[in-house]
């Protein structure tokens, strides 16, 4: 008798975990379907800040031959280089930058906010030039009110 | 005899003819004084294009860069270029020696560079003498007009220490020998030449001197009378007596003719150069320089483009005085005698993109009287690439001839006289650079320009406008998504004008369609339905913050496109789509210099944000699968294969057909119609899709695939294609959709 009663016990134990089991296997199924959606991101085209690049390029190039007029205080001279290097690589977000410093030497300051916004875009993955970008804008606003 | 000189009436008249000539001498005094110190020429204002930059990197053909060079007058040789305007091609090497030019901030002097064009991309480019590597140079601007007075003179003015002294000995040598001993007038010459002609008995050779020839360009005219001889002949006595023999010279050589072109004069030595050599007067060689001297006796019959044989006998001659002088060395001499003389250019596909000039012309107005224009020699600088000018109105020309022939409709309005019309415009969006721009399909016949002048409803085109503001969460909430369900369903609207029914394309309704569908495909019931749901005044102020300033209201109908706007503003518009979200406004001009080099005005690019870059980037996508499967499908027909987007418009009554369209770094517009609003049955993928894709396909050749600036906002999901839900595999079919991070659907589709 203790036997059989023990047997059938076992029986229902069995069945207990077996509807355990399979009642935790279909919720995790599901929960899993539920969570698991597959997302992906498309890639970022951003280039690289050609400054910490070895190989030369055309419009670092020009961006340099624009930064020694600058320096020389050419600034007409500089304003033309800058903007020949964005018209060969519109994306290169330091010709921007040193484009509103030439601007603002020659007191041209009125949209050079936006050619700050446009390197501050091109260069966001760059904290110096960030801190670079930020400072230059600090003064401007100091200066001009802008 | 005695009687005469007590005579008091005899002395008056001595008197008075002693005062009346020294009156006519101060008379010419003043004239040349006036000016011949201001050296006063009306010197045409002249319009360059753009610049091609020559880098590793570079793209372009063999083809191209060969029509490129040919435009700008360099020579082809057999074997390396020895001087500036000359090249050698063989195979895919180029060996070009670089013209000099004046650029606006740089005086660049040519030199020769050696490169080669491999897999369509310019490699190992180097300074061709030193082997040096060359990081960038680049082929000068090409001249596109000159905006002249009424003497219609082609010159440029060139001082005297900018001329060789080869060619000043030259001219000296076969024109006045005697010029520096002579005091304006040399009666010894005129005695020699008056003893050759009598004992030839005919006229061969001309007393006058460099400077009497000067006084006769200069001062008066070239009729041929007696009091014309004695002013000269005054005139050249009074200059040789003020000024320096070196200033004499320096005037005649600017002053001097040297043949015709067209309806244009080739006046001064800077001007021959460029005409007869494309190069600039300070690189002539012995022979050149011997065979300009020559020319001056007679442009019309000893230029070398009108008789070779006589050009050549008389630059033999000079090169023999010029040896014989000791000018030049017999070895010079020996080599310049082998010297060919030069041969018209070859013949080229010539442009003067009509259209952009009328563009540029009006804009200077606005600044610079016409009179400015037309005498003080401005150089004004201009974004206009002209190889592409050429491919876009060679392929508007082409295409609407292929329509005007496959179309009986418009074959019909051709006979009776009505002419198909098309459009075209091209910019970097990123500058705002205008890089091509046809405004019709023929300027002799019709000066109205389609693009700038011409106000046409644009359709369809402006749909991507109201699906921006629609998408844009900075602009609508709830924001719309690329996988939203959209109601394309007979809808009915009240109008002031009445009950307006609106109606799609194919005359169909398309049911529950999730908005990518809805743009790509243009259906017009499900895009005026989007726009009652989220605002007409919403899409009003995007279309205006977009820069479409037309006194737009918000009326159903405006987001078909049911206004008015140029080309141009259109074009304008749709820089925000390649620009990521910022504006870049069309630049044709970007500096007018004076001659000595003075800026007096410059169009400077700026840029300003004006959408947010995530939504912008979603349309981006959107309108790739315009063209990828949409409604410009077609422009893959047509051969052009890269990334690009862009949306078709057709106007009611198919009277405007449009393709606005671009790749992450060009952005065209084409049109096609009748300037009158006639119907033209062509709708915007079969009028102006093509035109579109037949231009870009010819000037992205080459460039490497690049897809649109993503940001870190954006997801990709895969969705159901029926419910625009999340997909499950239960659903009806997979389908990886943009979302802007946040916006994208939450609930799984069910069967």
């Amino acid at each position: 008798m203790d036997a059989r009663r023990e047997h059938e016990f076992m029986k229902i134990n069995k069945l207990i975990i077996f509807v355990i089991a399979c009642s935790l296997i279909t919720t995790s199924c599901a929960t899993m379907g539920k969570k698991a959606v597959p997302t992906k991101r498309p890639p970022i085209y951003d280039k690289p800040v050609i400054d910490s690049v070895e190989t030369q390029s055309p419009a670092k190039e020009l961006l340099k031959e624009g930064i020694t007029h600058l320096k020389e205080k050419a600034h007409q001279k500089a304003e033309w280089k800058f903007e020949e290097a964005i018209k060969l690589d519109p994306d290169y977000g330091p010709a921007y930058y040193w484009l509103a410093r030439a601007r603002y030497r020659l007191n041209q300051i009125k949209d050079i906010i936006y050619l700050l916004e446009k390197a501050e875009l091109l260069l966001k993955n760059s904290t110096t030039w960030i801190e670079r970008i930020q400072k230059f804008k600090d003064l401007l606003y100091e200066k001009t009110g802008y | 005899m005695f009687k005469v000189l007590k005579n008091k009436f005899f002395w008056y008249i001595i008197l008075l003819l002693t005062i009346a000539f020294v009156g006519y001498l101060m008379y010419l005094n003043h004239i040349i004084g006036s000016r011949f110190e201001a050296k006063r020429w009306n010197l045409p204002s002249r319009i360059y294009s753009d610049t091609f930059a020559l880098y590793p990197g570079q793209t372009t053909t063999i083809a191209e860069l060969k029509t490129r060079l040919k435009n700008l007058g360099y020579r082809e040789k057999s074997q390396s270029p020895e001087e500036p305007g000359q090249f050698h091609q063989q195979d895919e090497t180029f060996e070009i020696f670089l013209h000099n030019f004046d650029y606006p901030h740089e005086n660049f002097i040519g030199f020769p560079v050696i490169f080669q064009i491999q897999n369509k991309t310019i490699t190992n480019l180097r300074h061709l003498t030193t082997q040096e590597s060359v990081t960038l140079t680049h082929l000068e601007p090409e001249l596109i007009a000159s905006i002249y007075d009424d003497s219609m003179e082609n010159r440029t003015f060139v001082a005297l220490n900018h001329i060789p002294r080869m060619l000043t000995e030259a001219v000296i040598l076969i024109e006045d020998e005697r010029f520096y001993t002579h005091h304006g007038v040399d009666p010894i010459g005129i005695l020699r030449a008056l003893f050759k002609n009598i004992t030839s008995g005919r006229v061969v050779q001309g007393g006058s001197t460099l400077t009497q020839q000067m006084v006769k360009n200069f001062f008066l005219t070239h009729e041929k009378t007696l009091l014309r001889k004695i002013n000269e002949a005054f005139m050249a006595i009074i200059i040789d007596f003020r000024y320096s023999k070196e200033e004499v010279i320096e005037v005649y050589f600017n002053e001097i003719y040297f043949g015709q072109q067209g309806t244009t004069s080739i006046t001064g030595v800077q001007e021959a150069c460029r005409y007869y050599f494309s190069k600039d007067v300070s690189q002539l060689t012995a022979s050149e320089a011997a065979m300009l001297a020559g020319i001056i006796k007679a442009p019309g019959i000893y230029s070398p483009f009108i008789n070779t044989t006589k050009a050549k006998e008389r630059r033999d001659l000079i090169l023999k005085k010029l040896e014989a002088n000791h000018v030049i060395t017999k070895q010079t001499y020996q080599r310049a005698l082998k010297q060919r003389l030069p041969r018209k250019g070859a013949k080229t596909q010539k442009s003067r993109a009509p259209y952009f000039i009328d563009f540029i012309r009006k804009q200077l107005k606005e600044n610079f009287p016409a009179s400015i224009l037309k005498s003080e020699g401005l150089r004004i600088f201009t974004t206009l690439d002209m190889h592409w000018q050429r491919i876009a109105e060679k392929t508007v020309n082409e295409h609407l001839a292929k329509l005007e022939q496959g179309r009986p409709l418009l074959k019909k309005n051709k006979a009776q006289g009505l002419e198909l019309e098309g459009a075209l415009i091209a910019l970097q969006p990123k500058t705002g650079f205008i890089r091509a721009y046809v405004g019709g399909k023929n300027y002799n016949s019709n000066q109205f320009d389609i693009l700038s002048q011409a106000k046409r409803q644009p359709g369809s085109t402006f749909k991507p406008f109201a699906y921006l503001t629609a998408i844009d969460p900075e602009q609508t909430n709830p924001v719309f998504t690329a996988a939203s369900i959209l109601v394309d369903e007979p809808l009915k609207m009240k109008t002031g004008a009445g009950l307006w029914k609106p109606n799609n394309y194919d005359k169909k309704f398309h049911g529950y369609v999730r908005l990518r569908e809805s743009l790509e495909k243009s259906y017009n019931v499900a895009t005026v339905w989007l726009a009652e749901e989220i605002g007409l005044e919403k899409i009003v102020a995007t279309a205006k913050k977009a820069g479409m300033n037309e006194d737009l209201k918000p009326f159903p109908s405006l987001v078909l496109g049911a206004f008015e706007v140029t080309p141009l503003e259109l074009a304008q518009a749709y820089t925000v789509f390649p620009n990521n979200g910022q504006q870049s406004k069309p630049i044709a001009i970007r500096r007018v210099i004076t001659p000595d080099g003075q800026i007096l005005e410059k169009k400077s690019f700026n840029t300003k944000k004006l959408f947010s870059h995530d939504a912008i980037y979603i349309m981006n996508k959107l309108m790739q699968g315009v063209t990828d499967h949409g409604t410009g499908v077609a422009a893959r027909a047509y051969g052009f294969d890269k990334l690009a987007a862009g949306k078709t418009g057709t106007t009611s009554e198919y009277r405007d057909a449009w393709f606005a369209g671009y790749t992450p770094d060009i952005l065209a517009l084409a049109w096609t119609g009748y300037k009158t609003n006639e119907t033209t049955n062509l709708s915007g993928a079969s009028g102006a899709l093509p035109l579109w894709a037949l231009f870009m396909k010819k000037v992205t050749e080459g460039k490497q695939y690049r897809d649109f600036t993503a940001t870190e906002n954006i997801v990709i999901v895969p969705i159901d294609k029926k419910t625009g839900l999340l997909y499950h595999r239960s659903c009806s079919e997979r389908l990886d959709e943009y979302f802007i991070e946040g916006t994208q659907p939450t609930e799984y589709c069910h069967k």
